[in-house]
């Protein structure tokens, strides 16, 4: 339970530390937000005239502003008493790069880039760019898709499938693939499956299509063949045909694209409403104050004689229909955003993921812990559990063990009947023929009554011989409450050598005996360990079956251990019969293994358990020349035994 | 002839040996008793009578006794007893020739007739034995012409055929069929023709 306590408050550590994180970084980023505001403001103050910069979108390098359709715009603007206003150049990859540094206050650019450019920078228009053609304003404009006159593969739009079409545009792949999207929304490309090649030179969009390197251009319409829908282009005058061509009241070419807005001019986030009003009533004031200027824009080698390039700015923001593509934009720049803003809010992301690891990881911690625990919990009970049941079926195991021992007991004596049969048996033949022979002479009327009698106490002996192996079968396999008694170890092999006097006999074993004398008592249950001695001998007998001049040596000595556990005394069964198999060696004292084809197989098994609960082991080994080994040792009891066994109780 | 008979005990377990021999001296038979066959073997020194033997015993089984009896020409009538038993033991025993085999313990009077039947053999067979070298060494005591006369006389032929074939008279014959006769001791034909066929069967 301590473990749970000392989690949660690990936990509450950690979450404390991590709410600490967010709201450090929370003020970190506003703090950096009113920074900026408070530095542009800072400089606004400082100059007498501040400078105020425009950037202009434009697909052609040599654009310069003195030839510039613009010049008219930026001399309107420059009439503010306090802002000198300076306009540049920008490719679609500077103007962004400017942006991002927030070093232009205002921006001019094509619709479709003011779309990207908005959702991005947070620019808003404020005016739009009207085209004057014919003295008319157009505040729409259409685009138009080109392609060899000669071309015949293209004829409408849906041919431009799998070709390879090149338009002005940043070459940027997230651009390239908004731009795809909005064509193909925009009804000027039939699906994804068109190639597109971005071109920044606006003088390179032509020769890209003679080249052959395109099938197709987009671009914005009038710009190549100005074929006015009042003057329709005569058919194969030029080497370019436009594809798909299309007339609206409200654009002044033909164009083969639906109709967008017209270019606006925006401000950056920055830039306050004040100065944007500002703006727009210096633009509009002369709106209609024209001044024919002529124009070197074009620079395709058109001619451009009857094109009037004018246009002034009006409050039309027709951009509903741009709008409606936001959601294309939203697809499209979520991804972009991410990048583009990764470098500046690095700091900010950093720290948001390693609260958000930190989070993760507590919450895997103490999920895992919360696991541990319980899995602790359970296994504790588990464990209780068993513990309970060891416990149970230690007891068991016990109260089985003397039952087995019993068992195993009566089984042995079950095993060697045949020879304890004979054993009985020669008393009794005896006893039989002694009164027979008895009956017999005083029959015949021989009383010779001193020899009778003197068979008579022979016959009497026999019976008192054969009582005595009945008592000692008895006491051997009678079942008894196991009770430890000083007993004197040499005195039980005796006893139990008995047992086998007559099977040694008839198998013609030698049984020697090497026994230490003056060896001190053992506590021990005589009954078990005579039962181990029995076990041992018979299997040294019955593995002595045809072996010469067979025998069987038991030894006993005292065993001085160095260490200060108990002195031990070891006895050893000896024989000179064939050995245990290298392979059963190790398994003979598991039960109900056995190498004979009578027994239980449990008879050293049961050994091994009676001598292990004695304190002592059991091990068996082979003889260097021949035969086997038993062993046991037995620990002396360190205080002075009070009675030396119950030998003569069970006599 | 069974006045000298000696029965020959042979157990290792001392009571039974004891008591067996107990026993059998009720009847008034002189008894001999060893406590292994090895024992018995070095001492016997052809003594008539029969053994009465344990079949297990240490040393040499009662078996193993058997068949080295039967290699030193032992004719004793061999009794077994046996505390345990089986038919296959019995069978074998028998079959090589033992007298009885009598499971311990036994009753008296199975155990004593045996014992007298087999001492009876054995004095019978020692009798037909003598009985059969007196005739063989009266059958050797004859003259090649006091045999040839017996082989034809045994064969039913009258002293007139004999001398026929034999090519001398018929007083010759005569003669040396009184001579036969009185040298095998036989009154009669008849008894001479029964002398001959036990030699045959001996």
């Amino acid at each position: 339970m301590t473990l749970v306590k000392n989690n949660t408050k690990q936990y509450f550590f950690y979450f404390t530390f991590s709410l600490l994180l967010i709201l450090f970084s929370a003020t970190l980023h506003a703090a950096q937000n009113e920074f900026r505001t408070s530095q542009f403001k800072q400089f606004l103050s400082s100059q007498e005239k501040q400078q105020i910069s425009i950037g202009i979108l434009s697909y052609n390098p040599l654009e310069t502003l003195d030839g510039s359709r613009w010049k008219l715009t930026l001399e309107r603007l420059n009439q503010h008493p306090e802002y000198f206003f300076v306009a540049q150049f920008l490719s679609a990859e500077e103007l962004e790069s400017l942006l991002e540094k927030d070093e232009l206050d205002f921006v001019i650019c094509d619709a479709f880039s003011y779309l990207r450019l908005k959702k991005e920078y947070d620019i808003s228009h404020f005016l739009t760019r009207n085209e004057l053609y014919s003295s008319q304003p157009y505040s729409l404009e259409g685009l138009s898709v080109y392609t060899k006159n000669n071309n015949y593969d293209i004829v409408h739009l849906l041919d431009l499938k799998d070709k390879k079409i090149a338009l002005l545009g940043g070459n940027n792949p997230l651009t390239k693939t908004f731009l795809k999207k909005f064509l193909f929304k925009y009804g000027l490309i039939p699906d994804f499956n068109i190639h597109i090649e971005t071109i920044h030179d606006s003088t390179q969009l032509l020769s890209a299509l003679e080249s052959g390197n395109v099938d197709a251009i987009i671009t914005k319409s009038g710009i190549i063949n100005k074929t006015s829908k009042n003057q329709p282009s005569i058919k194969n005058s030029n080497p370019q045909r436009l594809v798909n061509p299309r007339q609206s009241w409200q654009a002044p070419f033909l164009h083969s694209s639906n109709l967008i807005p017209e270019w606006p001019i925006t401000k950056t986030w920055f830039v306050d409403n004040k100065l944007a009003n500002q703006v727009t009533s210096l633009l509009i004031d002369n709106s209609f104050s024209i001044t024919k200027t002529q124009n070197n824009y074009n620079n395709a080698g058109e001619s451009s004689d009857n094109f009037l390039e004018q246009f002034h700015w009006s409050i039309s923001p027709d951009y509903h229909i741009l709008y409606s593509l936001f959601p294309l934009i939203d697809e499209n720049s979520s991804l972009q955003k991410d990048k583009e803003q990764f470098s500046s809010q690095l700091q900010y992301i950093i720290i948001f993921i390693i609260i958000f690891f930190l989070l993760i990881i507590l919450s895997l911690f103490l999920r895992s812990s919360r696991d541990l625990n319980n899995r602790l919990g359970l296994s504790k009970l588990s464990l209780e559990k068993e513990i309970k049941e060891r416990q149970f079926a230690q007891e068991q195991t016990l109260s089985h063990q003397e039952e087995l021992a019993h068992v195993t007991r009566l089984s042995t004596m079950g095993e060697m009947a045949s020879g304890l049969a004979h054993e009985l048996n020669q008393p009794l033949s005896a006893i039989n023929t002694y009164v027979q022979g008895c009956i017999r002479r005083i029959n015949m009327g021989k009383n010779d009554s001193a020899e009778i009698i003197n068979a008579l106490q022979l016959t009497a002996q026999q019976a008192e011989r054969a009582a005595s192996i009945i008592r000692r079968l008895r006491s051997f396999v009678r079942k008894e409450q196991t009770h430890k008694t000083y007993s004197e170890m040499n005195n039980i092999i005796h006893e139990v050598s008995i047992f086998f006097e007559s099977q040694l006999k008839n198998k013609n074993i030698q049984l020697n005996f090497e026994l230490q004398e003056n060896m001190p008592p053992v506590l021990i249950d005589i009954i078990q360990i005579e039962q181990v001695l029995v076990n041992l001998l018979k299997n040294a007998i019955e593995s002595l079956m045809d072996v010469n001049e067979a025998n069987i040596t038991i030894y006993t000595k005292q065993l001085e251990n160095p260490s200060l556990e108990d002195d031990m005394i070891e006895l050893c069964v000896v024989d000179n019969g064939h050995g245990i198999g290298k392979d059963k060696l190790k398994r003979i004292f598991n039960p109900f293994f056995t190498t004979k084809n009578s027994g239980m197989g449990m008879g050293l098994s049961i050994s091994s358990s009676i001598i292990d609960a004695h304190n002592g082991k059991l091990y068996a080994a082979n003889n260097t020349i021949q035969g086997a080994r038993f062993c046991f040792t037995l620990p002396l009891a360190k205080e002075t035994p009070f009675h030396t066994g119950n030998n003569n109780d069970r006599k | 002839m069974i006045e000298n008979s000696i029965v020959f005990v042979v157990d290792d377990d001392e009571a039974v040996r004891q008591s067996t021999a107990w026993l059998i001296e009720s009847i008034g038979l002189k008894v001999v008793s060893f406590s292994c066959a090895d024992d018995f073997l070095k001492e016997y020194n052809n003594e008539n009578g029969c053994i009465v033997m344990d079949v297990r015993m240490p040393g040499m089984s009662g078996l193993e006794a058997q068949e080295e009896l039967t290699k030193r020409e032992i004719d004793l009538p061999l009794i077994f007893i046996t505390g345990h038993s089986d038919v296959p033991m019995a069978v074998r025993t028998l079959k090589r020739g033992a007298f009885d085999f009598i499971e311990k313990p036994f009753n008296d009077q199975l155990l004593l007739d045996a014992i007298q039947k087999g001492i009876k053999l054995n004095s019978d067979k020692v009798e037909s034995l003598s009985k059969s070298e007196t005739i063989f060494n009266n059958i050797s005591s004859l003259t090649p012409r006091e045999n040839q006369v017996m082989t034809r006389v045994t064969e039913g032929k009258p002293n007139k055929v004999i001398a026929h074939e034999l090519n001398v008279s018929i007083k010759t014959v005569e003669v040396h069929r009184a001579r036969m006769m009185e040298k095998m001791a036989a009154s009669s034909v008849a008894e001479l023709v029964k002398m001959t066929i036990d030699i045959e069967n001996s």
